[in-house]
């Protein structure tokens, strides 16, 4: 059973503040979706509970660990998927998996158990043992979701993982997740494109320029409004904005 | 309990270092577009290792020979000299290549991929050693190379023992530093430099140069090994068979202690050197002259064309293309290494020559056969390089036959640069026939890249790993003969006989190397 803590969080880049006080917690069970547009600190926020980045205020527990304190039990627990995937190419699928999972301490039966499973999933059987670098986007971000669930993590932070994927796939994977929640599983999810935050996530929490704007179930967040879109341009300010910027195109 | 934790550590940094190393290796060759960025220069430093390694191994070679060109009585001041030499050379190449790898993989983004996994420092730390260690195997043949020098210079097995032992020790210690400084000047989380750490990772380096010598020792033994390996470190092969070719040599001309019995192991040698390459690129060669000599390609079989046009009237246009090339020549690693090792490789051949015994004729004829193939190398790679920038398809376009005639003129004149002086030094020592000999290497190399470069340009995509491993290959098989056997046949006191049989291969290279090129198509 995971779970995820953000209390006060506070990160500083010089002058720049990236976060604010950022405070949410993700349950075990629950998959929510942490929103906002580009430099709200959604990035951050995920280094930091990651372990990546260490906060100038606040503190952050996954899973009942504090990333600053044991960032290698963190890193354990964790499914992690970035937005910038980064493979060693020079690798095969089969191989990385095989790497991964030697890394990750898996027994070899299983090993082949989930990536038997989660390859036939996702389609890749056949390119198993072609080089990363051949393979095209979508592929290598199959490459790394299957890498990030092989250790079945009971919490899973997820940043943008469906870029790039075919609809079939971005499926498969969705419903994955929403089964891994039912198990007890904790799932940050990060992404831009709202129709599948309102799709997969239990509750949404708002970001912009490093605070939490709007934080709740997907129907409170959208109190009345159309869609998660229509909430996003409302609470960062900007509805009037792209109207202006609209119209000035056409 | 600590001991079963460290070799644990060690088992799982071995196997992110095999990664990291494979990764390194790859990106390095496919990321050779950094020299024209500039931006990510730094990431060469796989190249520059190889470089270094070549150098490194090549001046070793020649202090291991420094003894023999001295008299008998002062042979234990060059033992020692040469071996003084050898250390302070391994530790400070040592020191170089640890921390630009060391640094580098910290910095550089070969880490990147381990962020999110569990990965311990302590792991970390044995995979970056590994890591930076695979860069440096050059003084695992290094070693053998000086005692083999020291034993046929001073005929003393104790002293060959020591020179081995008195290189690995430097090279650890050169090693041990450059990591250190690495890791404080990364200033990355990886490393604590702290004497504690510092002890740790002087007996990690140990341990691990120690199973990288004898992982590679079975290696370079058995083929099959090689073979069964091949899958899982396809990158890795290249590396260190790569340095095998290399160290042969040296080593054959160590050999070269001054007797008919040693100049004709140094032979066999050559030609195992020639039989190894060939089975080792033995697929990559054989689809080569598969797809030089198939009638499709139209390439190396054509009737000889009477040479009716006028070689002033192209000249200029060639020259125009060489020249353009030259900048790309200096900006990237590996070409400039082709030139350079040359260059590197005169050194033993001089200290050789300066003896002037008529037995040193022979490290001569290495030097020219590596001249040979180093101009063979340098067309090839400036046919790669043309390729993987695509200027065949740009500015090219339409001047084929143009191009491959730029790309021989550059090969020529370095084959000239680097002949010339040794013919000129030959004919002031009063040596004709072995001058006249050397010169014949001029026109053997031009014909040869004649041969390379018009089948590269006309038949297949310049950029084909297949088309340099086994055209290089291939090809430098008979420029190496041509120097070899002539030069063979002259200090067997045949004189006449050599000088004939290296003009008439050389001729012959010549003529074919003509045809071949002047039958590159236009584009249509």
């Amino acid at each position: 059973m995971g779970s995820i803590v953000c209390m006060n969080l506070v990160k500083r880049y010089g002058d720049v503040t990236a976060l604010d006080g950022v405070s949410f917690k993700v349950d075990a069970g629950e998959v929510v979706g942490l929103l906002g547009p580009n430099g709200s600190g959604k990035s951050t926020t995920m280094k930091i509970l990651l372990g990546f980045v260490r906060p100038d205020g606040g503190y952050a527990l996954v899973d009942g660990v504090n990333p600053v304190e044991d960032p290698v039990e963190v890193r354990r627990r964790v499914g992690y998927v970035p937005e910038n995937i980064v493979l060693y190419e020079s690798l095969t699928p089969k191989e990385y998996f095989e790497f991964v999972a030697r890394v990750r301490g898996l027994t070899r039966e299983e090993y082949e158990d989930r990536v038997v499973k989660f390859v036939k999933a996702f389609e890749i059987e056949e390119y198993m043992d072609v080089l990363i670098t051949a393979l095209s986007k979508g592929s290598k971000q199959k490459v790394a979701l299957i890498s990030a669930l092989l250790h079945e993590p009971d919490v899973l932070i997820l940043d943008e993982p469906l870029m790039g994927l075919d609809a079939t796939s971005a499926r498969i994977f969705k419903e994955y997740l929403r089964m891994r929640a039912l198990r007890g599983a904790a799932v940050l999810l990060s992404t831009h494109i709202m129709e599948i935050a309102e799709k997969i996530c239990d509750r949404i929490v708002l970001l912009h320029r490093g605070r939490v704007v709007v934080s709740g179930s997907v129907e409170e967040v959208k109190s009345g409004l159309e869609s998660l879109e229509e909430v996003l341009l409302k609470v960062t300010g900007i509805s009037g904005e792209l109207r202006e910027v609209v119209e000035a195109l056409s | 309990m600590r001991s079963s934790r460290l070799l644990a550590s060690v088992r799982r940094g071995w196997t992110i270092s095999l990664v990291m190393v494979r990764e390194a290796i790859f990106r390095s060759s496919r990321e050779r577009q950094v020299f024209r960025t500039g931006k990510q220069l730094a990431r060469g430093v796989f190249m520059y290792n190889g470089f270094m390694n070549v150098m490194g191994f090549l001046l070793i070679s020649a202090l291991a020979m420094y003894p023999f060109s001295m008299p008998v009585a002062d042979r234990v001041y060059g033992f020692q000299l040469s071996t003084l030499g050898a250390v302070l050379l391994v530790v400070t190449m040592n020191f170089m290549n640890t921390f630009y790898g060391s640094w580098l993989l910290q910095n550089f983004g070969y880490l990147d991929v381990l962020k999110p996994l569990p990965v311990e420092d302590g792991e970390l730390q044995v995979a970056l050693i590994i890591a930076t260690s695979l860069t440096s195997l050059w003084i695992i043949f290094a070693g053998p190379v000086l005692a083999i020098g020291a034993y046929a210079s001073m005929n003393d097995v104790v002293l060959s023992v020591y020179s081995l032992v008195t290189v690995y020790v430097g090279a650890l210690i050169g090693a041990a530093l450059g990591y250190l400084v690495a890791s404080m000047v990364g200033g990355r989380r990886y490393v604590t430099p702290s004497y504690k750490t510092a002890l740790m990772q002087l007996a990690q380096t140990l341990l691990v140069l120690f199973t990288l010598t004898a992982y590679y020792i079975v290696l370079s033994i058995f083929p099959l090994v090689i073979r069964t390996v091949r899958k899982f470190a396809i990158s890795l092969r290249g590396s260190i068979l790569h340095t095998l070719l290399y160290a042969i040599y040296p080593i054959n001309i160590a050999f070269t202690g001054g007797d008919t019995l040693l100049e004709t192991v140094q032979l066999a040698v050559q030609l195992l050197w020639l039989m190894g390459s060939w089975l080792f690129y033995r697929y990559g060669a054989l689809r080569f002259c598969r797809s030089a000599l198939n009638p499709k390609h139209r390439m190396i079989m054509h009737p000889v064309k009477p040479l009716t046009r006028s070689v002033i009237y192209r000249v200029p246009a060639s020259m125009a293309v060489a020249f353009k090339d030259l900048k790309m020549v200096f900006r990237d690693a590996r070409y400039s290494s082709t030139l350079l090792l040359p260059l590197v490789m005169l050194i033993p051949a001089f200290i050789n020559w300066y003896g002037r015994a008529r037995a040193q004729l022979m490290i001569l004829a290495n030097y020219l056969a590596m001249v040979e193939v180093s101009t063979l190398a340098l067309s090839l790679q400036s046919m790669q390089v043309e390729g993987r920038y695509g200027w065949l398809s740009l500015y090219h376009l339409g001047s084929r036959r143009k191009l491959a005639k730029g790309k021989l003129v550059l090969s020529t004149l370095t084959a000239v640069a680097y002949i010339l002086p040794v013919s000129l030094i030959l004919i002031f020592s009063m040596d004709i026939a072995a001058a006249l000999i050397s010169v014949s290497c001029i026109p053997a190399s031009m014909g040869a890249s004649a041969i390379l470069i018009s089948t590269l340009v006309k038949g297949l995509k310049p950029d084909q790993p297949i088309a340099y491993r086994g055209g290089y290959i291939a090809m430098a098989a008979i420029p190496m003969l041509h120097s070899s056997l002539s030069f063979a046949i002259y200090s067997s006191g045949q004189a006449l006989l050599g000088i004939l049989l290296g003009w008439a291969l050389a001729i012959a290279l010549a003529i074919l190397g003509w045809v071949c090129i002047d039958k590159v198509p236009e584009i249509p």
